[in-house]
């Protein structure tokens, strides 16, 4: 059987007091991606939710692994300003990452 | 390959320092406030008169100070106004940076205007032996920007980020290398 799974990325962004919450960051990223990339390459990407840590300071968020560059490139852009922590092919070891240096995150960022 | 971010502009230096850190980036570039930090190198408006101790490059703004002898970097502001002048007055070597915070409030028209501008700049570098730097221009830690998004951003310019990279090592070892002193 051909696996037809879509390789996907997670990223960790650090939203901080940005105002942006759990779901405001995905429709926010998108909306910026759509006014960068266009609609179609938006739409390509398949920007999903995925968690939230205890503070609602990170965010977790995944796209598409061939639309990658794009998302990074609107997460550069976005206005107010995130700052994307890390990437990773599987959400159980970008949380262990996330878990291992929120205390790096915490001093740098607050 | 080093990563580095030549503009960064924060009193708060260790707290930028802990953040570039966890973004990939191994050398940020900041002003001098009197103490010297490891992995920094200083931004000076004027070059000092004697040989320092730490790393800086001289820095400028100023198009009237674009060929001046002592000048390392030009931040070009407005790429479109300066295009010109810099094609007729911009000697080799130097360095031509563009500051990524001040896109952050552009539009989708600006944005994809600014991208042309970087691919023009790029040609305009290496036709002239100057070179491209591409800086954060961040006043606090979560304008900063990673090394990976960096990359992107080089790859959307028809930039290889691995050619920048080393481009800028070369080029900064040239501008530094010749009037600090650092401990081995």
């Amino acid at each position: 059987m051909l696996n037809r799974r879509d390789k996907r990325r997670y990223l960790a962004i650090w939203t901080g007091d940005q105002g942006y919450d759990r779901r405001k960051i995905v429709d926010a990223i998108t909306k910026r991606s759509s006014e960068l990339f266009g609609q179609i390459a938006t739409e390509k990407a398949r920007i999903r939710f995925i968690a939230e840590d205890e503070k609602e300071v990170i965010v977790i968020i995944s796209c598409k692994l061939e639309m990658l560059g794009t998302m990074l490139s609107t997460i550069v852009l976005m206005h107010p300003p995130v700052v994307l922590l890390s990437i990773s092919g599987t959400l159980k070891a970008l949380r262990t990452r996330i878990e291992r240096d929120s205390q790096k995150f915490f001093r740098a960022f607050l | 390959m080093l990563k580095r971010d030549l503009c960064v502009f924060n009193s708060n230096l260790e707290k930028m320092l802990k953040t570039s850190e966890i973004l990939g980036i191994d050398e940020i570039g900041s002003e001098y406030h009197g103490n010297i930090q490891k992995n920094v190198i200083y931004r000076l408006e004027r070059k000092p008169s004697l040989i320092t101790n730490y790393p800086y490059l001289v820095v400028s703004d100023n198009i009237k100070e674009l060929s001046s002898p002592w000048l390392d970097l030009f931040v070009i502001r407005d790429y479109a106004r300066v295009k010109h002048i810099l094609k007729k007055k911009v000697r080799t070597r130097t360095g031509l940076e563009i500051l990524l915070a001040d896109m952050r409030l552009g539009n989708g028209p600006s944005v994809g205007i600014w991208f042309e501008q970087i691919r023009d700049l790029y040609k305009l570098c290496n036709s002239t032996n100057c070179q491209l730097v591409l800086s954060s221009g961040a006043r606090s830690p979560i304008d900063m920007i990673s090394g990976r998004c960096i990359d992107s951003l080089l790859n959307l310019c028809n930039i290889k980020p691995d050619r920048y990279w080393r481009e800028l090592e070369a080029w900064l070892e040239i501008k530094i290398g010749k009037k600090c002193y650092v401990d081995a």
